[in-house]
């Protein structure tokens, strides 16, 4: 979350707590007030003012844009190279459409079906010790 | 560890579901052996109970690859002591050790016991299949110059369990290796009806029908050419299906480079391709860089 996100968050928050407290307030004084006429006109007194529902429109809308703002760039991590550099798309949320959101695996370099095309189960153990073996042997 | 736990965590995360650790070069695997030890000894708050028994898997074929086979019998009889011997994967860790440690043939004779007096008869499909799987690839060992006995096994245990893509994979794959196109294709095609979004079978696939198109032409039969275009045809639909399914798979787009190549009246499908793996030179990791540079750079 950047300083700007935390900010207007804050901001939010106290206008809406403010909003909250302003109307209490205002019903409280509606409470207390003992000569209610019933006429029209004055009814419309009583309605909660526009100033509290403008402060709780305005609050929302602050928070709003501050939870967007605090979202990050997405990142990926490549999975074969340990010390390849970070990736990213440059957008901030994942993608729904298949043929974008399989693109995550393509840019870390995983294959999704890995555990079907690498035929896991069907490894051959003796000849990936002797190739790992020879390996070892040269370092 | 540069990039944090969060970073590793999904790393191993990513190796461990995908098995990639079964594929690794012999450096690579180390490099991995020594950062899953470290990340193991690491307190990571966000390591959830399946994750850490899937990574004390991985590591223990890492283990074995390693020939660190002392440590791999402490990992195994670790679990084994906590989850007793009847699992699919402690039988296959078993099997695995009696591998390393005495020989094949006392593996094979362990599973075919097994399956005669328990598996056989018991209601736990997976470790039939996982063990009848290993005993496959350990008798395509010992029969080397019988692909047709590895196939006809292969056959029996699809019978068994029609559903499984891995054996559908593997099958696809021998008659591939035997240079059997057509049944390769119906192997692969098999997997892609039980997952319709493979787009990595589909690229397979394509690869198959181009290399069966390329020996139509240097047959040089009479009215081949036809046929040759019907099966280049055939290969471009699968290779922009992978595409379709996965925008930027570097496979998918090289086959359709290099099959529009071979057809005159693809000009369009060329040139997308090309951008496409431009594309890839500049946003994808450095491995599929380095290839489509050197894709792009031959075909030009």
């Amino acid at each position: 979350m950047s300083i700007l996100s935390k900010v207007l968050f804050g901001v939010g928050i106290i206008q809406l707590l403010h909003a909250g407290f302003s109307s209490y307030e205002f019903h409280q004084l509606l409470k207390s007030s003992t000569n209610i006429n019933e006429s029209s006109n004055e009814q419309k007194l009583y309605q909660l003012p526009n100033d509290i529902k403008l402060e709780v429109f305005i609050s929302l809308a602050i928070l709003t844009v501050s939870i967007f703002l605090s979202f990050n760039k997405l990142k990926y991590y490549p999975i074969n190279n340990k010390n390849d550099e970070i990736i990213t798309e440059g957008e901030y949320l994942s993608n729904i459409q298949m043929s974008k959101a399989s693109n995550v695996d393509n840019l870390v370099g995983s294959d999704p079906t890995g555990y079907i095309t690498y035929l896991p189960n069907m490894v051959d153990i003796q000849a990936k010790r002797k190739e790992v073996a020879e390996y070892l042997k040269t370092i | 560890m540069t990039k944090g736990l969060t970073g590793t965590r999904e790393r191993f995360q990513t190796i461990v579901l995908t098995k990639l650790y079964t594929q690794l070069e012999p450096k690579a695997l180390l490099e991995l052996h020594d950062d899953l030890e470290l990340y193991l000894h690491t307190k990571d708050p966000e390591r959830n109970d399946g994750l850490e028994l899937s990574l004390w898997d991985m590591m223990f074929y890492l283990k074995v690859y390693l020939s660190k086979d002392i440590e791999a019998t402490v990992i195994y009889n670790n679990l084994r002591d906590k989850f007793g011997e009847h699992s699919p994967n402690l039988y296959l860790m078993k099997v695995t050790l009696l591998q390393i440690n005495k020989n094949d043939t006392v593996a094979i004779n362990f599973i075919n016991n097994s399956i005669d007096q328990v598996l056989e008869f018991d209601t736990d499909p997976y470790s039939y299949l996982l063990l009848s799987k290993r005993l496959i690839t350990m008798q395509n060992n010992v029969k080397t110059n019988k692909p047709d006995d590895t196939l006809r096994h292969i056959m029996e245990l699809i019978e068994k369990f029609p559903i499984d893509p891995e054996l559908w994979w593997y099958a696809g794959e021998k008659y591939f290796e035997l240079g059997l196109f057509d049944q390769a294709i119906y192997c692969f095609e098999e997997l892609v009806v039980l997952m319709p979004f493979n787009y990595v079978a589909f690229a397979k696939i394509s690869e198959i029908l181009y290399l069966k198109a390329l020996k139509l032409d240097k047959k040089k039969i009479k009215n081949n050419k036809e046929l040759f275009d019907i099966v280049l045809q055939e290969a471009l639909d699968n290779a922009l299906r992978s595409v379709e399914l996965s925008e930027l798979y570097l496979k998918g787009w090289t086959l359709i480079l290099l099959i529009t190549k071979q057809m005159n009246d693809k000009k369009q499908f060329f040139d997308i391709a090309r951008e496409n793996l431009d594309k890839i030179t500049r946003v994808s990791n450095s491995s599929d860089k380095i290839t489509a540079e050197y894709i792009l750079n031959k075909v030009n």
